[in-house]
């Protein structure tokens, strides 16, 4: 933290997975962590997990509670004194299934959490980001965003929307010195996900599809993120990058070295 | 120590090779201007400094014994650029392909010199400098924006091409960066860089060269192919809360 200044990071969905990945990245190199979760439990957990130079505290907060938003800002502001970054990592993906399967409270639900949320907490954010002096906003979006596969369909359309929100938002707190983006990771591994190893064939499939001879992790998303909230950045606005090993742009590898 | 390969001596190559001097790396530059090669090594702490050479970008041979002569390296930062400002009635026989085999061609054979030195480090990050250009056009930028959107498709190529050896390659696209090309700076009435940067002023090379180091040096294994836009936001936006809406202006 010598050279660095300490930022107040905030952290949506950050109990678990790729969430709790990024909080611990940004842990150990000093900042301040709010992690934000509807699990009051994992996200407890968590904290624990935390190590590193700056505060830490868990703010128990479901993202649908939209009107709460700027109350939970006005919290994280007065504990810590400021808000430089948020990750916008809270996203579920409750229905899986062909089109005619989805309800409207499928719909209503993952849009409620994956948009309205996501959008409403980087609005909230924007205010004290403002105060701050600004700060970047770092979304999570999905490999979904640009390639279908016609059983997430609600998923996939509210991570497209990112995309937009991005752009939208950027071209607004440009003014106060915000910056937002985006990550769209592939498939990565977690707890959620290391269940599928024991199945015949899982592994290669995955492998297949991505230009890199081993499962993405958490930790590679994260070193994304980190960079993205960081002024090494500081020209990157209202995009997105993708964190798939090559999936969306390459459609085959060969097998042999290139050299 | 390790080292970074230059292919352009520009400056955001510059700031790029400056940045990457600060975290200990060694540079070498490859340029047609053995001049320009030589000031930017001037540029870094002695240390840093790896060695200059001219080279023929239509030359492989050439470009493999640079290479060769500074010993490989664990990066390339392909930024080579050549623009031309033409009408595409003033573009004569030859020069379309001409433009584009000078901005293409050596940023492959850097890229194939290269990889095996990489590959025998164990690794290697490749990053090749493309434009807005390949995504918007003005009308006086042809040679450029069809060479830079190849560019775009090369960087997806050689990712493909070298997964296998642990070397990731991936595109970083500017816009306008102050001083990069003069002739760049009247080049759309519509839309002033100061007014489309999201930074609220010209983008500088200093301000890309922050993007190419994590590219360059980044420990991740998720982007590849990849192109990212260190466009301070001009190709997402049409303008800006506080702007007015463009008004165009014509002769």
């Amino acid at each position: 933290m010598s050279c660095h200044k300490r930022k107040t990071v905030v952290i949506t969905g950050g109990a678990g997975g790729i969430g709790l990945a990024i909080a611990r990245r940004f842990a150990a190199k000093g900042h301040n962590i709010a992690l934000v979760d509807a699990s009051a439990e994992k996200g407890e957990m968590a904290l624990r997990e935390l190590q590193g130079e700056g505060e830490f505290a868990f703010f128990p907060f479901d993202v649908t509670r939209l009107s709460e938003c700027e109350g939970l800002f006005g919290r994280i502001y007065e504990r810590f004194g400021s808000v430089d970054v948020l990750v916008n990592n809270a996203g579920i993906s409750t229905h899986r299934g062909t089109t005619e399967t989805i309800t409207e409270n499928d719909w209503n639900r993952i849009v409620s959490v994956n948009l309205s949320g996501l959008f409403f907490m980087a609005r909230a954010a924007g205010i004290y980001m403002a105060k701050s002096g600004g700060g970047a906003i770092v979304n999570t979006a999905s490999i979904r965003a640009y390639l279908a596969t016609g059983d997430r369909t609600i998923y996939a359309v509210t991570k497209k929307a990112i995309l937009t929100i991005n752009a939208e938002l950027a071209a607004d707190f440009w003014r106060y010195g915000i910056r937002v983006n985006s990550v769209s990771p592939g498939y990565v591994l977690t707890e959620m996900t290391r269940v599928h190893l024991q199945e015949e064939g899982w592994l290669d499939n995955q492998l297949n599809i991505i230009l890199t001879d081993r499962m993405l992790v958490p930790e590679d998303i994260a070193e994304v993120v980190e960079f993205l909230a960081s002024e090494d950045a500081i020209a990157i606005n209202g995009c997105d990058i993708p964190c798939e090993s090559g999936t969306i742009p390459c459609r085959g590898k060969p097998s042999e070295s290139g050299v | 120590m390790k080292q970074l390969i230059l292919n352009g001596a520009g400056n955001i190559a510059k700031a790029a090779a400056i940045r990457m001097a600060e975290l200990g790396w060694k540079v070498s530059v490859l340029d047609e201007d053995i001049q320009k090669a030589l000031d930017l090594l001037d540029a870094l702490p002695e240390s840093c400094r790896g060695v200059a050479a001219k080279v023929d970008w239509m030359d492989e041979a050439g470009i493999v014994a640079a290479v060769e002569k500074a010993g490989g390296g664990q990066a390339l930062l392909n930024s080579a650029l050549h623009m031309e400002r033409k009408l595409a009635k003033h573009i004569k026989a030859g020069e379309l392909e001409g433009l584009f085999a000078r901005n293409v061609a050596p940023m492959f054979y850097c890229a194939r010199a290269c990889a095996p030195y990489m590959k025998e480090s164990g690794g290697g990050r490749i990053v090749n400098l493309s434009s807005v250009h390949a995504h918007v056009a003005d009308g006086y930028h042809l040679g450029y924006a069809v060479s830079t959107a190849a560019v775009n498709a090369l960087t997806r190529e050689l990712a493909a091409s070298y997964w296998k050896d642990n070397i990731q390659v991936n595109t970083v696209t500017t816009c306008f960066v102050d001083g990069q090309f003069p002739d760049e700076l009247d080049m759309d009435q519509r839309q002033s860089p100061e007014r489309i940067s999201l930074l609220g002023r010209r983008v500088t090379a200093e301000d890309v060269a922050g993007t190419i180091r994590f590219l360059l040096t980044c420990e991740t294994k998720c982007i590849n192919g990849a192109e990212i836009r260190a466009d301070a936001g001009y190709l997402t936006t049409q303008y800006r809360v506080g702007d007015a809406p463009f008004v165009k202006i014509t002769g």
